[in-house]
């Protein structure tokens, strides 16, 4: 049953080389899903399966690659380098000097004349690929999130027009923070994409104000339907009131939207009421507003009034 | 395997089955998961370590060869990687400066390393000044873990002077939130494991008067779940490491009376695997070092019988801070 | 929250699912997997009784009736008196259209055309949609569902789900293995 470690490698890695812009949806493929001998993984259109066992094996040569080439930068060609660390990421996403390295490429290859551009838009594809695939650590990896956020300060820097918000939002946070809930990390990002939107050469391309509009309903939608996130929720505190934008302005008619769900729909957990409790004391709120939260506090605490534990959370 | 909940009722800490898992993780170098894990060597070692102190075994892994072992993993900035070949970061240069201290071994950094003001150059090189957080390498990522990393490395050094202390502390205190936690950054969601870093932090510069005690407390003590067990954030599910980043800071702001002792040890107790020693996040799952050393750094917050006290800011034996900095 | 599958068994009248949540390649050994288990449930439901089981993370909703139909919602962190609203509606929008179901005869699996269950499967998705039919909510006593914390406990004494899977004529091979091993890592 032993194979051969390179050949693993080989179709690993070439997989996982992406090009053009579409994201990769990886899954790896356990014991519950035994592949016949020789065969490293599986692929339909985007979608791609790779044996765990064929990804233990890959990673032995990956890493050795990679360490030559940390002892001797001549060892190896850029490509071969990209790839190895890429077969890394897939096995650990944690493996910090894997995703420095391919920092070091794309400066490297710029300086040799690359355009920033097309190097910077082909690793967000190859990171996004890894963010929001069916993979059980990497939507959450502070490592892989750190990347991307560096590759956004490297495009704010010299070329925003790679830059969109609101498709991040749609293709990747909102992804991520779905695969893994209560992402911390994803909503993290969400927070300093909000804060590119900020800058003056953003918002001297884009009608911001829209955007920011948008962003504000596509989070609300997210968070009714994922009503138990407490990241998405904090992440919504923080648009309405904490960012101290516009926005603000929209705290009531969410408000009263939210409350009428969370009635209606009985929703007695934590987190929905934490954030409830946040905006009605955030300083954004009438008196009326404070009103209706108590008697629909009230209301709701008598009418699940059975369960003990709910009556616990709501009682905080 | 870990135990079931129910098999609970009298367990005791499993110490010997403790102390040979972890001097066995290093002795597996042949077997694969030894390199799948390579890139955190150093940080284990400080888990294993910290672990082994608390247990009262200090010796267990031999002195020398951790001390070459330390050294191999630093760069000529000053920095430490994770292992040989592997890239500087302030979280590996912490457990190296953590190990070195628990060892009494700063000569050794200076006789064969690359001295102590170089490390200290390092960590305070990763300050931004404008802002007073830290990063955590060159590529920038800042997180309140990283800044206390830096407080942490840099009072065992002596060389705190080297950054802007009220600028960080400013920061940390920008990082404070409305239901009382931290997060890794001004206005990010507050996290128990963020909130360790915090309050540590503001333990370390004597700035405990900044925190608004009872309302964080409220916050940390609503962790605890039934069956004892405590969260890290709302409506998560309980992990064995909590047992430290909530505990912590609770022991930090005098308030470790608000959750329920013996319940969280009887819940501590379950996650071990007390035939091949090492504790798991919960019951029944696998083992790993990292859980290993914060349920054992959390039994003896809660002065569980026969293991050496802890510092709360440093989760490293007291008596190392008392020696290294003297009474904090 | 997912509305995952909506279906009539033992014989399955019809079911619509929504699994993009799932990878590409694990996808249809879910769907096996919940077809089996719904039926199971459905079978073991009295006439007039709703019940709910937790089986790994996913809730099975289930609502008999006493013209010999049966209504399965399988969903993931949805409320269960929601998902039982739900319920009601579709099973009785079905018995409008097919009022004697003894009548359809039906031998095979999906053999029945019920354009609206796409539809519903759609809406309750969505809270802000689901929270129109809460007046049929406020009808339903909370107290009348039946609530399980595994599907075993549901079964017949003695019965266990992992029997019935290996047992299943539902269900390949390769599912079976699936399941077992899914099991495990879970
Ligand atoms: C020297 C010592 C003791 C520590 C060094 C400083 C560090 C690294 C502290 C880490 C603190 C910590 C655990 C931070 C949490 C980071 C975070 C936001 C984790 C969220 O990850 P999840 O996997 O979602 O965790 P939960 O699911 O339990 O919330």
């Amino acid at each position: 049953r032993q194979s051969d470690p390179n050949e693993a490698y080989q179709a690993i890695a070439s997989a996982l080389t992406v090009k053009g812009d579409t994201l990769l949806e990886i899954e790896i493929l356990g014991r519950s899903h035994p592949l016949p001998p020789g065969v490293h993984l599986l692929k339909d259109e985007n979608a791609v399966g790779v044996s765990k066992l064929s990804l233990v094996q890959a990673f032995l040569v990956a890493r050795q690659l990679l360490m030559q080439y940390q002892a001797d930068h001549a060892s190896a060609q850029v490509d071969d380098i990209s790839a190895a660390t890429a077969v890394i990421l897939l096995m650990d996403p944690e493996y910090l000097t894997a995703a420095n390295t391919r920092k070091r490429l794309l400066q490297q290859q710029f300086e040799l004349g690359a355009p920033l551009l097309d190097l910077v838009q082909r690793e967000k594809c190859f990171t996004d690929s890894f963010l929001t695939s069916p993979l059980h650590r990497h939507s959450k990896s502070p490592t892989l999130w750190s990347h991307r956020r560096w590759l956004l300060q490297t495009a704010r820097a010299s070329c925003m027009s790679l830059i969109d918000v609101p498709a991040d939002f749609v293709n990747v946070v909102f992804v991520s923070a779905q695969r893994h809930p209560r992402n911390y990390y994803s909503w993290c990002h969400a927070r300093l994409l909000m804060d590119i939107m900020s800058d003056t050469a953003y918002r001297s391309q884009h009608d911001f104000q829209a955007e920011e509009k948008r962003i504000l309903e596509l989070a609300k939608q997210w968070c009714t339907a994922h009503h138990t996130d407490i990241s998405g929720w904090t992440f919504l505190f923080f648009l309405l009131v904490v960012r101290d934008s516009a926005l603000r302005e929209h705290c009531s008619d969410i408000f009263t939207d939210v409350i009428q769900l969370a009635t209606s729909l009985r929703w007695s957990n934590e987190t929905v009421w934490v954030f409830l409790r946040s905006l009605i004391s955030s300083g954004q709120m009438s008196r009326n507003e404070y009103d209706v939260f108590n008697d629909k506090l009230e209301a709701l605490k008598s009418s699940i009034g059975s369960n003990p534990e709910d009556l616990s959370v709501l009682d905080k | 395997m870990a135990q079931t909940p129910a098999a609970s009722a009298a367990l005791d800490l499993a110490t010997d089955a403790h102390v040979k898992y972890i001097q066995s993780l290093d002795t597996r170098k042949d077997e694969y998961d030894y390199w799948l894990t390579e890139h955190l060597r150093l940080n284990g070692l400080y888990w294993g370590l910290t672990a082994l102190h608390i247990m009262g075994r200090p010796d267990a892994l031999p002195r020398d060869e951790t001390i070459d072992f330390v050294l191999s993993c630093q760069h000529e900035n000053g920095g430490f990687g994770a292992a040989p070949g592997h890239d500087a970061h302030m979280l590996y240069t912490v457990s190296a400066v953590q190990i070195l201290a628990m060892i009494d071994a700063f000569d050794e950094l200076e006789a064969r390393g690359r001295g102590k003001a170089q490390v200290g150059k390092f960590i305070a090189g990763l300050q931004n000044r404008e802002t007073g957080t830290f990063a955590g390498d060159e590529w920038g990522e800042e997180d309140t873990r990283f800044l206390y990393g830096a407080f942490n490395a840099l009072s065992l050094l002596g060389l705190l002077s080297l950054v802007d202390v009220d600028k960080a502390i400013e920061h940390v205190v920008a990082c404070g939130n409305f239901d009382g936690g931290y997060g890794v950054s001004p206005g990010a969601e507050s996290h128990s494991g963020q909130i360790f870093t915090c309050v540590a932090t503001l333990a370390i510069a004597d700035k405990l008067d900044l925190i608004d005690k009872d309302r964080l407390a409220r916050w940390l003590s609503e962790r605890q779940v039934a069956g004892g067990g405590l969260n890290g954030r709302p409506e998560k599910k309980e992990d064995v490491c909590y047992s430290w980043w909530v505990l912590s800071p609770l022991a930090i702001i005098g308030r470790l009376h608000w959750i329920d002792r013996e319940q969280l040890i009887g819940f501590i107790l379950t996650c071990q695997d007390p035939e091949l020693g090492g504790f798991g996040d919960r019951p029944g799952n696998m083992v790993d070092v990292w859980h290993t050393v914060y349920s054992i750094a959390g039994l003896s917050l809660l002065e569980y019988p026969g293991l050496e006290a802890i510092h709360p800011a440093y989760c490293m034996p007291r008596s190392t801070i008392e020696r290294v900095i003297g009474n904090k | 929250m997912k509305v995952y599958y909506i279906g009539k068994p033992a014989i399955q009248l019809c079911g619509e699912h929504e699994l993009s949540e799932f990878s590409r390649f694990t996808r249809n050994e879910y769907a096996n997997f919940m077809t089996m288990v719904s039926k199971t449930i459905a079978e073991r439901t009295k006439p007039g009784q709703r019940q709910s089981a937790e089986e790994q993370g996913y809730m099975f909703h289930c609502y008999a009736r006493s013209e010999g139909i049966a209504g399965v919602i399988i969903s993931k962190d949805y409320p269960s008196l929601t998902a039982h609203a739900v319920l009601s509606k579709v099973v009785d929008e079905f018995l409008n259209q097919y009022p004697k179901p003894a009548d359809l005869k039906a031998t095979k699996d999906n053999e029945v055309a019920f354009a609206p269950l796409k539809k519903h499967l759609e809406t309750a998705q969505d809270p802000a949609q689901v929270s129109s039919i809460t007046a049929i909510q406020q009808q339903l006593d909370e107290t009348k569902i039946v609530l399980h914390k595994t599907i075993d406990s549901v079964l017949q004494r003695g019965e266990k789900l992992d029997d019935l899977v290996a047992k299943s004529s539902d269900l390949s091979a390769q599912s079976k293995a699936f399941y077992k091993s899914a099991k495990k890592t879970n």
